[in-house]
């Protein structure tokens, strides 16, 4: 396989925990509640899918595991956020500690084992048979498949139906939302506990699809990545595509360049996606702020109080 | 839309006597469901929490263990507490750290052959600027366009663990161990002494003295009053004119420089050498510490030897074969009890059915949003 087809598959490959991921921290933050902890959440999806799958043998079941222990580890942000209106930042950012912890207690006896390989890549018939494009895109396995359907109906969702309206209207104006009917509570928590959801499934797959192993840190920072990459998007689905991709190649290389014999140091190769994001993200938000609102939820990390509403 | 019977109504105030409560309501329940998950994970709870109280307070060398550890501790916990102070959070402790010994690791391999107390004194300063200038990487932006701090300094723990990592393997790697982990030893003038005869390093004594400095300059000096002022109403600081621009930039400075000093101090007292884990998850927990120690700056030395010590007991599980990272879910646990202690402690539970209304006795005062 040539550089050029070689680094896409790995950016699609690389990107599709970070599409997961900053999907669900999006719909969560549209509703109005920022989630700090995803990096433990997907910790927490990766330890537990891993166990899962290992034990059973069914990664159906491994990935269903994980999504439940990340919407769990949400839920209880959801509670303390949503239902308590404690400081979400503290919260988050104590859970990304704890789910970090939990992650190792869970996974400790399984740190080092590899599991084979349970996914195949699906190829679409037709579509990858298009010259270059079509193996790069279209045979690829069912998650990723998944990641790229959820972002386009999440989009389809937020500006088209009544849920998506509801979500936004939790995320921008709470009281108002709450006077006009719109069960803000509900929403607030169903965002939050599928953000969870998302973050576990994206961890699930870094641990049992893309490195089929368990560690201490298994992920090494890419939840923070995806919390970077909504603020990248400015808060609309779509747009976390180029970003999460971009991500995954820079992320990517370091693999490459060791496999290509070019030896460029892996610590700087390492902490190029990190710099670059950094930079990027600078960038973006100073053009953001420049042109008027960068597309923040108005009401994002403000719990919402009805007895105060008055 | 009612899911249980309970309803919560805001309280005027809390008083003293539950504030002073919270912590230990918060530590307690933090143990327990600390329990079950030990229970569950097949371990006497009992015999391990006995054993992590050996390891830490239970003998001299424990002690010891346990004074050493909570130095660098302490720091990034008062790093991480000044600059909430200006409602900033310095989440990149770890990586001033990191930067900090670097820091000083250059002035040890640029001037081995200076004497020791001068040695020590560069070095130091170059710690305190090297951890202040990387946090004002995250603290510029954040001055100038408002970019969230949060996600910048979190990004340059990751920077400045490739870094520390680049200089150990490249430039500052030790000729005798290529390939390991670690830069060649500091010079031997500049490991920092023990006090009176004991094994106890004097970083503790240290980092309790940089707390004693910070809490003057918050709570005795002009510019820690206008902090305190930007950090609590920041309109009011706008009518008094004060620039909030330049307070974020000194606070993150000063904050950097303090956790850069908790490298220092890793670097003279405990490991000799510049080594990619020396921060060893400092910068993190120091959060949590600066969390739990609350609005006082001089509770942070007591969180700190505390959560230092759960670190030592949770090390000594480990040497049984369990893992320590049950003390990463302690005091995870323990925080988040806090959390909830404290939002809890701000309301009166009512056990009913029928939705409240404010005629009811309590009424809104201190939540006038709009």
């Amino acid at each position: 396989m040539d550089f050029l087809s070689f680094a896409l598959t790995s950016a699609i490959v690389l990107g599709t925990p970070l599409i997961l991921a900053a999907l669900g921290e999006l719909v969560a933050e549209r509703s109005g509640v920022i989630n700090l902890s995803v990096e433990g959440m997907m910790l927490v999806g990766a330890a537990t899918g891993f166990v899962v799958t290992f034990s059973t043998g069914n990664i159906a079941l491994g990935f269903a595991a994980a999504a439940l222990s990340g919407g769990a580890l949400a839920l209880v942000h959801a509670f303390l956020c949503v239902g308590l209106k404690a400081n979400q930042i503290i919260s988050g950012l104590t859970l990304a500690l704890l789910g970090a912890g939990l992650a190792s207690f869970i996974g400790r006896d399984f740190a080092g084992l590899p599991i084979p390989s349970y996914i195949s890549p699906l190829s679409i018939p037709l579509l990858s048979d298009i010259p270059f494009l079509g193996p790069i895109f279209f045979e690829r396995d069912i998650i990723v498949y998944a990641a790229f359907a959820a972002v386009i109906i999440t989009a389809i969702v937020l500006k088209q139906t009544r849920i998506g309206q509801w979500l936004k209207a939790s995320g921008e104006a709470p009281a108002a939302a709450d006077a006009a009917g719109v069960p803000v509570f509900i929403v607030r928590y169903t965002a939050v506990v599928f953000g969870g959801l998302m973050a576990g499934i994206a961890g699930a797959y870094f641990s049992t699809v893309f490195v089929r192993l368990w560690s201490d840190n298994l992920t090494a920072g890419r939840g923070w990545i995806a919390i970077a990459l909504v603020i990248f998007a400015s808060w609309r689905p779509l747009l976390l595509v180029p970003g999460a991709l971009l991500f995954g190649f820079l992320d990517s290389l370091n693999f490459q360049f060791q496999t290509m014999g070019i030896t460029v140091s892996t610590d700087i190769l390492g902490m190029s996606p990190f710099v670059i994001t950094l930079v990027a993200l600078t960038i973006v938000w100073w053009r953001q702020q420049r042109h008027g609102g960068a597309g923040v939820p108005r009401a994002l990390g403000l719990p919402y109080e009805r007895e105060s509403r008055i | 839309m009612k899911l249980l019977p309970i309803y919560l109504q805001r309280r005027a105030a809390i008083s003293s006597r539950r504030a002073a409560l919270l912590p230990i309501f918060a530590i307690a329940t933090g143990f327990i469901v600390g329990a079950v998950v030990l229970w569950f994970s097949g371990v006497s709870p009992l015999d391990a929490y006995l054993e992590m109280f050996n390891a830490s307070f239970g003998s001299a060398q424990g002690l010891t263990a346990t004074f050493i550890r909570a130095a660098p501790l302490i720091l990034t916990g008062l790093a991480v507490a000044i600059a909430l102070r200006m409602q900033l959070w310095n989440i990149g402790a770890e990586g001033q750290l990191l930067l900090g010994s670097a820091g000083a690791t250059f002035v040890f391999f640029t001037w081995p052959n200076l004497p020791g107390p001068i040695l020590l004194v560069a070095a130091a300063v170059a710690a305190l600027i090297a951890g202040a200038l990387w946090a004002l990487i995250a603290a510029i932006p954040r001055a100038t366009i408002d970019l969230n701090e949060i996600i910048t300094t979190l990004f340059l723990n990751y920077i400045a663990l490739r870094l520390v990592s680049f200089l150990v393997y490249g430039p500052w790697q030790d000729p005798g161990a290529i390939g390991f982990a670690y830069s060649k030893p500091i010079p031997p003038q500049g490991a920092m002494g023990t006090i009176w005869g004991t094994d106890l390093t004097s970083g503790v004594v240290l980092s309790i003295v940089c707390v004693a400095i910070t809490w003057w300059g918050i709570e005795r000096t002009r510019w820690g009053f206008s902090v305190k002022i930007l950090g609590g109403n920041p309109r009011a600081g706008v009518y008094l004119r004060l620039n909030a621009k330049r307070r974020i930039i000194s606070i993150m400075a000063i904050s950097g420089a303090i956790a850069g000093m908790a490298g220092f101090i890793q670097l003279t007292a405990v490991t000799g050498r510049l080594q990619p884990d020396i921060a060893a998850g400092y910068g993190y927990t120091g959060i949590l510490v600066a969390f739990l120690a609350g609005r006082s700056l001089l509770m942070i030395p007591v969180v700190g030897i505390f959560f230092s010590a759960l670190i030592q007991g949770g090390y000594s599980l480990q040497a049984q074969g369990l893992s320590s990272s049950i003390s990463t879910v302690l005091q995870g646990l323990i925080v988040l009890f806090i959390l909830l202690g404290g939002v809890a402690a701000t309301y009166r539970f009512r056990w009913s059915w029928t939705s409240s209304n404010s005629s009811s006795g309590m009424v809104n005062l201190n939540s006038g949003a709009r």
